[in-house]
């Protein structure tokens, strides 16, 4: 591991919560783009099977996590209650959102088909995704929070089944820009 | 007939449409839409759907009309209603590839959970109390009385309004009482006496406020003459 990336863990490890790129290259006086390297030398070499901690990372930032392959037996021991119960409409919306976030709410209504105020609402306050106002689309974006990305165990969005079939689909943009013009109009 | 969509959280119209079209085995195509129409509207129909989704369920179930319609009469084609069905076709198809991987990501849920270190709280040091040096009985009096100073044009704004309240009730009681012995009177003969500007705004706040209640009306013959008020008697209203 080179020093940077070791540097990078020690922060992470400490700070026990999600620290944007910024923060650490702030901290170690470090290139925003020398910093990006270093997180994902630091990810390739802690997100295998042999290593206990992993790295994630969100839009909240870059975090540490134990290894999910290790759930059951850490989570006797964690502190933290993982609310199981996720209904049918509250998962479709996660998944929308995971694959397309940043997105608004009427692109998120579009691909369901139906009003899904309630129901962001009801992710929002149990930290499943994140609510930014977007400067451009001037409307509030949803994007999936880096508990959420730990509760499903993935490392990063990328991780994803069929992520790229599903993030850059033709079909999503088409329909999604179909919107934006009745909007406009 | 029963629905797998029962005994599961509402997923909305298309949610409903592909555990329709799912029974039945068949493919999304505009054709396999427009057999399930039926059983979609029986659906809206004998179950309760959440208010603040039904215009959602409607609207669908308005394009399955369509659709079905035009299989009915193939000859009946409204270009922009097909965009629309033809849209609900792709719309479905996408919703569909979504809730496969949804059903992916349901099963990584917790069980594959990563657990995060608790945020550690830094150690809260007992509040000492340290009273500024220059804290004593009398400084306290002095900033009470500077807070109340601050405080004073509040209060005078709330008694002005208070007044002007007042003024206005009391003009529509007087105008009340000259109307009550006389059929009529202008607007210009009950401001006769104000003394000031306020006093005549007062004056016609009375006389909204009147016509508003539907104590007179007011007649005026053009813009910026005479105004005539006539109380209405009671057995007119």
């Amino acid at each position: 591991m080179n020093e940077l990336s070791a540097k990078i863990e020690a922060l992470l490890f400490v700070a026990t919560k999600p620290m944007t790129v910024k923060q650490l290259a702030q901290l170690l006086n470090a290139q925003i783009s020398e910093v990006d390297a270093a997180i994902s030398n630091l990810s390739a070499m802690r997100n295998i099977d042999e290593s206990g901690i992993h790295v994630v990372v969100g839009s909240e930032g870059v975090m540490l996590a134990s290894n999910p392959v290790f759930a059951d037996v850490v989570a006797g021991l964690a502190k933290e209650e993982i609310e199981p119960e996720l209904t049918r409409p509250s998962l479709e919306t996660l998944t929308i959102i995971a694959y397309r976030g940043p997105m608004t709410k009427p692109e998120i209504e579009a691909i369901r088909g139906v009003n899904c105020a309630l129901i962001l609402r009801n992710l929002l306050m149990r930290g499943l995704i994140l609510e930014e106002e977007d400067a451009i689309k001037l409307q509030f974006v949803y994007s999936l929070s880096s508990d959420a990305l730990r509760f499903l165990g993935l490392h990063s969005v990328k991780d994803l089944p069929e992520y790229e079939e599903l993030h850059i689909n033709a079909k999503v943009d088409r329909l999604l820009a179909a919107l934006s013009e009745s909007s406009s109009i | 007939m029963s629905f797998s969509v029962e005994q599961e959280e509402f997923s909305g119209p298309l949610g409903l449409l592909l555990e329709l079209i799912d029974e039945q085995k068949l493919e999304i195509t505009k054709v396999s839409l427009a057999k399930v129409t039926n059983e979609y509207l029986r659906y809206i129909k004998e179950h309760e759907v959440p208010s603040n989704e039904l215009a959602d369920f409607l609207l669908v179930a308005s394009r399955l009309i369509y659709l079905k319609s035009r299989e009915l009469m193939p000859y009946l084609r409204i270009d922009e209603e097909d965009a629309a069905a033809a849209k609900l076709e792709d719309q479905l198809r996408l919703y569909q590839e979504f809730i496969a991987v949804a059903a992916k990501l349901e099963e990584r849920y917790v069980t594959c959970a990563m657990y995060a270190r608790p945020f550690v709280k830094q150690k809260q040091t007992v509040a000492d109390f340290l009273p500024a040096k220059n804290v004593s009985a009398a400084s306290l009096l002095d900033a009470f009385k500077v807070v109340l100073k601050r405080l004073e044009p509040f209060f005078a704004l709330q008694e002005t309004s208070m007044d002007r309240v007042k003024s206005v009730e009391e003009r529509m009681e007087e105008v009340r009482s000259v109307l009550a012995t006389r059929a009529n009177i202008r607007f210009r003969d009950i401001v006769a006496n104000a003394g000031s500007k306020v006093e005549i705004v007062v004056s016609f706040l009375a006389l909204l406020e009147l016509l508003r209640r539907k104590h007179i009306v007011a007649r005026q013959e053009g813009h910026g003459e005479e105004i005539h008020l006539e109380r209405i008697e009671e057995t007119q209203v």
